[in-house]
């Protein structure tokens, strides 16, 4: 019941955060509250969460909804932490609008339940396959939005606009992508492993189309990790295969929620 | 009550020649206070000069003075005319806020004039010069110029080529403290885009000539690394931010230099900002991954465009100082009221104390005596309650003084 009571404190407070945001641009006080309701959202998601695993215990992610609900606090979450640099906050409503909308399709959409939970009800690796799954895609799409806000400011400065809406600096985007992308390279790997795990305990090697996107998907990555590191590829380049390796993500993600 | 009062020269009023001759440098500053405080003309007093304005505040009881302390300004500086505007009330706090918010400035949203304006208040603050009036109108201004400044964007826009290169840099680099300025030439440009740089806090300064003596005395000053313009290969690979402004009538760096520098750098940005005529990097240099290239042009856009925003932020700012001066302006009218209600407070309870006291004696009772204490207390502030709002309230509408007057013949007030 606690669970319910959590629902609308959060929706209110992205919903208010996104809008105060969007006005921050003309009143700076403003955009200060739309932090703090950011916050009030954030808790409240948080409260949810929890109460819902003490309701059904581990694994909680049992349905596409909850999966998709655990993306939109990740993706909450990594904004709690990028926003506490000022040029950061200007993206408030950007964030608070996409947590926003993913967190109404989690609660709108249930969707099936995964089979995997059926499958091995008690083994440990289904809770850390699903979780590194769903923050693996969460670290992947905020990765993507700072890739193309990269993009927008590579744009800007060659094009000598004039600096009206202050986007974090470049070097600043950079590195936050470096991070999110290696972060979510490794998460992938270890859902790639606990995937083989899973099948290997199940006594077959179903390699299913998403497995093979996932693999896509990791190999993408470890070739913009490479290039990006040691070879210094930055710009348009390294943002059209991340781009790439984020369609791969989100068809695995697709086609792992048909099964 | 003493009220604010200015009187000074701008350029809004007089030209160049003038300001220059009255301007005061703090030594003089210093002195022309302490003449005018000897000479019993001041009590509060406050002195700013800076490049486009010489302006004296003070508070006075009337305006009468005024014309004194014009001769005395002119006379210190050895000219035989009166240039000054005067303002005093509430235009001379309108103008104090204005101009402490950077709206009456040359370069409207310019940042050095707080600064200077709290320069000029610490001086009088050191004199014993500073009372209530100035001192109290002084903090509201800073506070006032303080929203102006988080609330507009008004001085946050660069409008000068070089510090325009400065929020470039920080756009690409976050913050320039750690970068690497590679500064190819050594004439005026690329001592004023080293200037910025300093002052924004870059460490690492390198210059980049062939001009002997002139360079050394050049990087010296700037306390730049120096080196010369056969190793400008090797410096680009360790720049973060060049900055080429020579006379060169040929390209230095073309594309197939800098691509092949580039790949030296492992792509890492490359700020570019060309100030020379005839340019001294080839356009294309811009098309290459990770490198942004300005030249004067490119700057000059951005500061206009710059410059037309900060004016469509100006009447923001001039709103945030009308509310400002409002405020103040009501909490000053506000003050004026309290001698006479506290009057008011003392003589009804003088009153109420006396009255009790001739039959307190009678009553026994500890109990009885407290109660009775509260009840007249209760009594005199209910009575009192309704007057007083009704004052403050009139007094707001109007603050001139057949209110105040009435209310204190009302009630037998002497103060």
């Amino acid at each position: 019941m606690m669970t319910h009571w959590c629902i609308l404190p959060s929706v209110l407070g992205f919903f208010l955060a996104s809008v105060l945001d969007g006005l921050g641009r003309w009143e700076a006080k403003l955009r200060v509250w739309g932090r703090r309701l950011f916050i009030v959202g954030w808790i409240s998601q948080t409260a949810y969460l929890f109460f819902w695993y003490r309701e059904v215990g581990a694994p909680f992610v049992v349905t596409q909804g909850d999966s998709i609900f655990l993306i939109s606090w990740v993706i909450a979450t990594l904004y709690l932490i990028l926003g506490r640099r000022e040029r950061w906050q200007t993206l408030g409503t950007l964030f608070s609008a996409a947590v926003l909308v993913v967190m109404l399709l989690g609660i709108f959409y249930r969707g099936a339940n995964y089979a995997a939970i059926y499958l091995w009800p008690h083994a440990w690796v289904v809770p850390v396959h699903l979780a590194a799954a769903m923050t693996a895609v969460a670290v992947f799409a905020v990765a993507m939005i700072t890739g193309v806000l990269l993009v927008i400011s590579d744009r800007q400065l060659k094009n000598h606009k004039p600096m009206r809406f202050r986007l974090p600096s470049l070097a600043n985007l950079e590195s936050v992508l470096s991070a999110l992308v290696s972060a979510g390279w490794v998460l992938l790997t270890v859902v790639l492993a606990t995937g083989v795990v899973m099948m290997a305990s199940h006594g077959s090697i179903d390699l299913g189309g998403h497995w093979w996107l996932a693999v896509t998907a990791w190999l993408i990555y470890a070739v913009v990790l490479h290039s990006r590191l040691w070879q210094g590829a930055r710009g348009r380049k390294g943002m059209l295969l991340s781009l790439v390796g984020f369609l791969a993500i989100l068809l695995t993600f697709l086609e792992a929620h048909s099964k | 009550m003493s009220e604010l009062a200015i009187i000074g020269v701008s350029h809004h009023t007089t030209g160049l020649d003038l300001r220059e001759r009255m301007s005061f440098s703090d030594t003089e500053a210093t002195t022309l206070l302490a003449q005018l405080r000897d000479a019993a003309l001041v009590e509060e007093a406050m002195l700013l000069s800076t490049c486009n304005r010489t302006e004296l505040y003070v508070a006075l009881e009337s305006t009468n003075r005024l014309n004194d302390l014009k001769n005395h300004l002119s006379q210190s500086k050895g000219l035989d005319v009166l240039p000054f505007y005067e303002k005093d009330g509430v235009d001379a706090i309108r103008h104090l806020f204005r101009v402490t918010a950077s709206l009456d400035a040359m370069m409207v949203g310019e940042s050095q004039i707080l600064g200077q304006v709290k320069t000029a208040y610490a001086r009088s603050k050191e004199m014993g010069l500073l009372q209530h009036v100035l001192h109290r109108s002084c903090q509201r201004a800073f506070s006032v110029a303080k929203q102006v400044r988080t609330e507009t964007d008004i001085g946050r826009l660069p409008i000068s080529a070089s510090s325009v290169a400065v929020t470039l840099a920080e756009q690409i680099f976050g913050d320039v403290t750690d970068c690497r300025v590679l500064l190819v030439g050594t004439g005026d440009m690329s001592a004023l885009a080293a200037e910025h740089f300093r002052s924004a806090g870059a460490k690492q300064l390198v210059v980049v000539s062939n001009a002997g003596d002139h360079a050394e005395e050049f990087a010296q000053k700037f306390d730049a690394e120096m080196m010369s313009r056969e190793q400008l290969e090797e410096a680009l690979v360790g720049a973060d931010i060049v900055i080429t402004a020579t006379r060169s009538a040929t390209p230095l760096l073309d594309q197939l230099f800098v691509q092949r520098i580039q790949k030296k750098r492992h792509n890492r940005p490359l700020l570019c900002v060309d100030i020379a005529v005839p340019r001294n990097v080839e356009a294309d240099v811009n098309a290459l991954d990770g490198v942004y290239l300005y030249n004067i042009d490119d700057l000059k856009g951005i500061a206009d465009a710059n410059m037309t925003a900060r004016e469509s932020e100006r009447q923001k700012a001039e709103d945030i100082v009308d509310g400002g001066v409002q405020k103040f302006v009501d909490e000053l009218n506000g003050l004026q009221l309290v001698p006479a209600i506290a009057s008011l407070h003392q003589k009804c309870e003088q009153i109420r104390r006396d009255e009790v006291e001739k039959v307190i004696s009678k009553i026994q009772d500890p109990q009885l005596r407290e109660a009775l204490e509260s009840c007249t207390q209760a009594i005199v502030a209910k009575i009192l309650h309704q007057p007083v709002v009704e004052l403050k309230a009139t007094h707001a509408e109007d603050a001139s003084r057949p209110a105040l007057d009435f209310f204190r013949r009302l009630f037998g007030l002497e103060v």
